[in-house]
């Protein structure tokens, strides 16, 4: 069912003229979320992409053994067969990465990209800044907020902020903290009451209108401004289709499996443009008895995440709107403590791309330290999306650069992008 | 909304209508409430009553005389910012409000007539309401998350025991809670009990322990955990060589219990034999354990957990020792004192002081604040110093420039040359982290001298100035402690604190109604009690008059958060544990079972590492409103109809009555009572018009009214 259906069916025409008319609000209002934001460019829906996103404060190795971080040598990767340089087709042309990267389905492969930058930060409580782009975003905002901010005009769903589904970690969407909701918790929450008191919820609802009224007669600016916020989120709650029940009731746990069917199903209702998640990708490994406790096991299960995520999508018919990105706080250094563990990596990280959108392929690469210690993120030919120090795209760039790359490749326009990014250029290489 | 220019001139005009008096410290100064100026008492104009040295003038910024605003340009190339029309809070609103927040419960009649008769009796109220018992449950949630004690898991104190297989005790779930629990008694103790300056929350060494914390942490003083993250056990009857051997034996296979001053007498017979008694159908028998692994089965057996895998034991703690707390001195030892001995019970029972090696002061050093804040070898105390800044100064330590050199490896050690963007962060968080690195290990054991890994020398001394702060040089937590309270910063930080935890949302640090508390704060002795008053009837939780905070923020409405919400539904209800916040909810399984995993859809106050703020939410979504309704819903079947019914439909207007005064909060005298009682007896009527059962109508009416915008929001 559509929201849109859903909302007439709720309310029919009238049905939103009664309820502006107890609650004190306009019409239009009640239907708010149905508009693009004002002020934006109308989403091309053909273009336009729901996001799931996987982010981390822990800062996870996910750049230690993707296509791209096979080119030298002397970069560590555990013995463990998973991680052994598997040839892959990538945008049609071969790449070596860990084995495990190659398990996923070609037509999986066919649209990913390993976008190759740093995050200029090695701490981890700058995840929120990562996701600010390092200071490159318009009012602090974060990209999933900007994507979703437009998207949600595009999609005409529930609400416009992100939902984050398990990510565990603070977000904010226009400066606001957002909550953090355990799948299991989701599917109690959102549930019907089948109870004898759900057959009277619609007289309640009628009841609460009234004490609205009550409440708007006196109310200053700020109470009714307050009050409106509440109407419209009671309003939000129940317009949500019943088919969210049946892939909701699915959930068990909260770890990456329930994070995955609560991020689809809220995305299948249309309740928000996007989801957050976190997919476990090997953590803190400082300390990682031959990189086999926590890199080999977890990137494994990772990539296996990534596999049911995209099954999940497929089986849903989501797959041509749905883009997932992996994005982390910072990478882990390549070479330094060899198979002894890994430590924070301002100087690299990859982000994983995947969705419709996406042109796939190895974006950008790696260069030596001046030390010949490590490894870092070098610059980037926005057109060719290949490794160049003479590239336009510089390395202190490629942070920002991936950030209008990631909202590109969700398909919200240029100039969206460009008025809400203040650096950085889109890799064309990586936009299908 | 209206834009103007803000200016180092520009200042609210207000049209004529409220006194003035009561707005002591609102003056905005005279450079404006922009906070580009001075905006402490040393800026403000003379002549304004309730503030020193200020000036009544109409027109000045901040100078309440009416209830709206029209904004004054006077510096044309000044940032634009948005200013709104101040509407004032009625008493009973920020009545309601304040005394939710400190109680839970709603406004009685009495005191509804009270504060609408004179708003100025809402201090006396607050004092009031600080001698009900619902303000220590309170209480103890706030201090629980202001000084950042919950959120450690199980597996985040593995560190602190190394070698003990924590997960598998048995009492872990209770032993967490004693744990994250045990510094909001120690804060009630402290300063509000017992009324001693509130810089006792960084500085004391006294804590409220049950037994088990006691047990557990005079073991980690016996079995540290170097910087290798080796047990270096320091007990007589392991010493010298540490390769004594010990039997452990279950009085179920027919041994007899040994006393415990044989187990430990060199002489008796029965040295280094341990008994234990196995859980019926526990899987346990005989067992050898040789050196530290003595200590660590010793320890784990106290926490159930046996020296055989799997094993079951009974531990030595009774529900009392469980539920009872007790302030407890932790002290070093004197010259050839002995230590305190983790292994006896009957000893600690009765004792009121732990003599460890291990310095345990203030907030920052309990094993639920190192548990949450875990660090290695790596971070080197710097997440636990920049936590400890955050809770005890409000603030987080930041470089100058977030960015860092894509390519540092030119530079030596971790990356702190002087000139490099890092260099600002690290001359003023490595010198403060060096107080803990002074005092423990990585693993936040005490500190040994035989920790070498690291490869550098522990400094004898070091400099803590932060924020601007004089440079005060010193050696261990105990001189953090000192140079965290001397901060000039810290009595505003806490006022900035509980405004922000009343308000859910940012009060301006620059407010000079912030300053004026902070500095009445300090100058009381740091009374809780005092501040908790002062901020509580103060406009910046208030918005009976505008303020910086008002003028930057807007007056502040929003959800009532889970644990508002949920500690309404307790206080006012009579239910224990209304959501199961604590596993102590009585409404039966099926409802217990619901509540929990609803009440995590209704967002709640949090902290995040490095957020200077703490995470308070205030906006409604539909999770919220899906949460709150279903709550409702569940705990009306236990209110209604069940075995101890609360309220019946043979009495429904006694219901109704309660309905409105009680759960909504709106007393009798409240014009607003009457057409709510209305709403709710319709709705009942109309629920059995449609059929529905009388019990259901009149939970159905409940649900109305614990889910209506007065049962689930604050500031209405």
């Amino acid at each position: 069912m559509e929201r849109r259906d859903a909302l007439k069916l709720l309310f029919g025409a009238s049905g939103v003229g009664l309820t502006a008319l107890a609650t004190g609000l306009p019409a239009s209002f009640l239907l708010r979320p149905l508009a693009p934001v004002k002020g934006q460019a109308a989403c091309d829906a053909t273009k336009g992409q729901y996001l799931i996103m996987s982010i981390s404060g822990n800062g996870d190795a996910v750049n230690a053994n993707v296509p791209g971080s096979y080119a030298f040598p002397d970069i560590v990767h555990a013995a463990d067969p998973s991680m052994a340089a598997t040839p892959m087709m990538l945008g049609g042309n071969s790449v070596m990465g860990a084995k495990i990267w190659s398990t996923l389905p070609q037509t999986v492969l066919d649209r990913t990209a390993f976008i190759h930058h740093s995050t200029l930060t090695n701490n981890h409580p700058n995840l929120p800044k990562v996701m600010r782009m390092m200071g490159a975003t318009v009012r602090s905002e974060m990209i999933a907020s900007i994507a979703a901010k437009h998207l949600s005009g595009c999609f005409q769903t529930v609400q416009q902020a992100p939902v984050s589904v398990g990510a565990g970690t603070t977000f904010t969407y226009s400066g606001r903290n957002l909550p953090n909701l355990l799948p299991t918790a989701l599917r109690d929450l959102l549930g019907n009451d089948t109870s004898a008191l759900g057959g009277l919820q619609k007289l309640r609802d009628s009841a609460v209108d009234q004490i609205y009224g009550v409440l708007k007669t006196n109310g200053t600016r700020a109470q009714l401004s307050y009050l409106d916020n509440l109407v419209q989120s009671r309003t939000q709650a129940r317009s949500i289709s019943q088919d969210l029940l049946a892939m909701l009731a699915q959930i068990t746990t909260d770890k990456e499996p329930g994070q995955i069917t609560a991020a689809v199903a809220l995305i299948k209702m249309n309740v928000a443009p996007a989801m957050l998640v976190r997919f476990a990708f090997g953590g803190d490994n400082h300390t990682d008895n031959l990189l086999m406790e926590r890199e080999v096991p977890e990137q494994t299960a990772g990539v296996g995440y990534i596999a049911t995520l995209m099954q999940a999508l497929k089986d849903n018919g989501l797959e041509d709107k749905v883009t997932f990105a992996m994005m982390n706080v910072f990478g882990r250094t390549l070479k330094k403590k060899g198979t002894e563990g890994r430590d924070h990596w301002a100087g690299h990280h990859v982000t994983v791309m995947i969705g419709k959108n996406v042109k796939a392929g190895v974006i950008g690469g790696l260069v030596p330290t001046i030390a010949n210690d490590d490894y870092i993120a070098g610059g980037i030919d926005s057109v060719t999306g290949m490794l160049s120090a003479t590239g336009d795209i510089p390395p202190e760039q490629t942070l920002a650069s991936t950030g209008k790359t990631f909202n590109a490749l969700l398909g919200v326009p240029n100039d969206v992008i460009e008025s809400s990014m203040t650096s950085g250029k889109v890799i064309a290489a990586a936009v299908a | 909304m209206k834009r103007t220019r803000r200016s180092v001139h520009v200042g609210l005009v207000l049209a004529a209508g409220l006194t003035v008096g009561g707005l002591s410290g609102c003056n905005t100064s005279a450079k404006g409430p922009s906070g580009l100026g001075s905006s402490n008492t040393a800026g403000m104009q003379p002549g304004l009553p309730g503030v020193p040295g200020s000036s009544a003038e109409p027109g000045t910024p901040g100078v309440p005389t009416g209830s709206t605003t029209t904004p004054v340009v006077t510096d044309p190339s000044a940032p634009i910012v948005p200013v709104e029309p101040f509407d004032a809070f009625t008493p009973q609103v920020y009545a309601t409000k304040v005394k939710d927040l400190l109680t839970g419960l709603p406004l009685t009649d009495a005191e509804y007539l009270r504060v609408n008769a004179d708003p100025t009796t809402l201090k006396e109220l607050i004092g009031e309401w600080m001698t009900l018992p619902s303000f220590k449950t309170k209480m103890l949630e706030f201090f629980t998350q202001a000084f950042q004690q919950d959120g450690a898991e199980i597996t985040d104190l593995n560190d602190q025991y190394g070698g003990v297989n924590i997960q598998a005790w048995p009492a872990r779930d209770l032993f967490l809670k004693s744990l994250s629990g045990s510094f909001a008694r120690t804060g009630w103790e402290l300063v509000v009990a017992g009324d001693q300056p509130f810089t006792q929350t960084v500085t004391t060494r006294s804590f409220m322990l049950n037994l088990p914390l006691m047990i557990a942490l005079s073991y980690i003083d016996a079995a540290p955990v170097s910087d290798v993250k080796t047990n270096s056990v320091e007990v007589p009857w392991l010493l010298p060589s540490n390769t004594q051997m010990a039997q452990f034996l279950s009085t179920a296979d027919g041994n007899a219990a040994i006393p415990l001053s044989d187990t430990l007498n060199p002489q008796s017979p029965n040295y280094m034999k341990w008994t234990y008694t196995p859980v019926a159908g526990s899987p346990c028998g005989p067992a050898t354990k040789k050196g530290p692994a003595i200590l660590v089965s010793a320890f784990q057996m106290m926490m159930g957990f046996g020296p055989v895998v799997n094993c079951k034991v009974e531990t030595p703690f009774t529900d009392a020792d469980w539920s009872t707390y007790k302030l407890v001195t932790i002290r070093r030892p004197t010259a050839a004192e002995k230590k305190t001995a983790f292994w006896d019970p009957s000893v600690l029972r009765n004792a009121n002081e732990l003599v460890l090696d291990t310095d345990r002061i203030g907030f920052m050093t309990t094993p639920a604040f190192f548990g949450r804040w875990a660090t290695n070898d790596s971070n080197m105390f710097r997440v636990t110093v920049n936590q400890s800044l955050i809770v005890a100064l409000g603030r987080s330590i930041e470089p100058i420039g977030t960015a860092i050199p894509l390519d540092d490896s030119n530079l030596q050690g971790e990356h702190a040359a002087p000139g490099t963007p890092c260099y600002a962060c690290h001359v003023t968080l490595d010198p403060a982290r060096e107080f803990f690195h002074q005092s423990y290990s990585v693993y936040y054991s005490r500190r040994l001298s035989m920790d070498t890994k690291l490869g550098k020398p522990v400094p004898p001394t070091s400099i803590f100035t932060v924020f601007n702060s004089p440079a005060l040089p010193g050696n261990g937590i105990s001189d953090l402690a000192n140079g965290i309270v001397q901060h000039p910063g810290y009595a505003t930080a806490w006022v900035q604190k509980f405004c922000e935890y009343a308000n859910s949302g940012d009060c301006s640090a620059d407010d000079p109604e912030l300053t004026r508390i902070g500095n009445a704060f300090k100058a009381g002795g740091y009374r809780l009690k005092d501040l908790i008053t002062e901020t509580f009837s103060s406009p910046v939780v208030t918005f009976a008059q505008p303020t910086k905070t008002s003028t930057d923020f807007g007056p502040a409405v929003g959800i009532a958060r889970r644990e508002v919400f949920c500690a309404r539904l307790t206080e006012r209800l009579g239910i224990v544990d209304a959501c199961n916040a604590v596993g102590q909810n009585s409404l039966g399984t099926s409802i217990t079972k619901a509540v929990t995993k609803l009440a995590l859809g209704v967002p709640n106050a949090g902290f995040a590492r490095g957020e200077p703020r703490a995470i308070l939410p205030r906006d409604p979504n539909l999770f919220f409103s899906n949460g709150t309704e279903k709550i409702c819903s569940s705990i009306s079947s236990g209110l209604i109809g069940s075995a101890m019914p609360k309220w019946a439909p043979t009495q429904k207007d006694a219901a109704f009555n309660d309905f409105v005064s009680i759960v909504m909060g709106v007393p009798p005298s409240d014009p607003r009572f009457t057409p709510l009682l209305g709403v709710l007896s319709s709705h009942y009527d109309q629920a059995i018009a449609a059929q529905a059962k009388d019990t259901d109508a009149l939970r159905s009416t409940f649900v109305v009214a614990c889910s209506s915008p007065l049962g689930v929001s604050s500031g209405l």
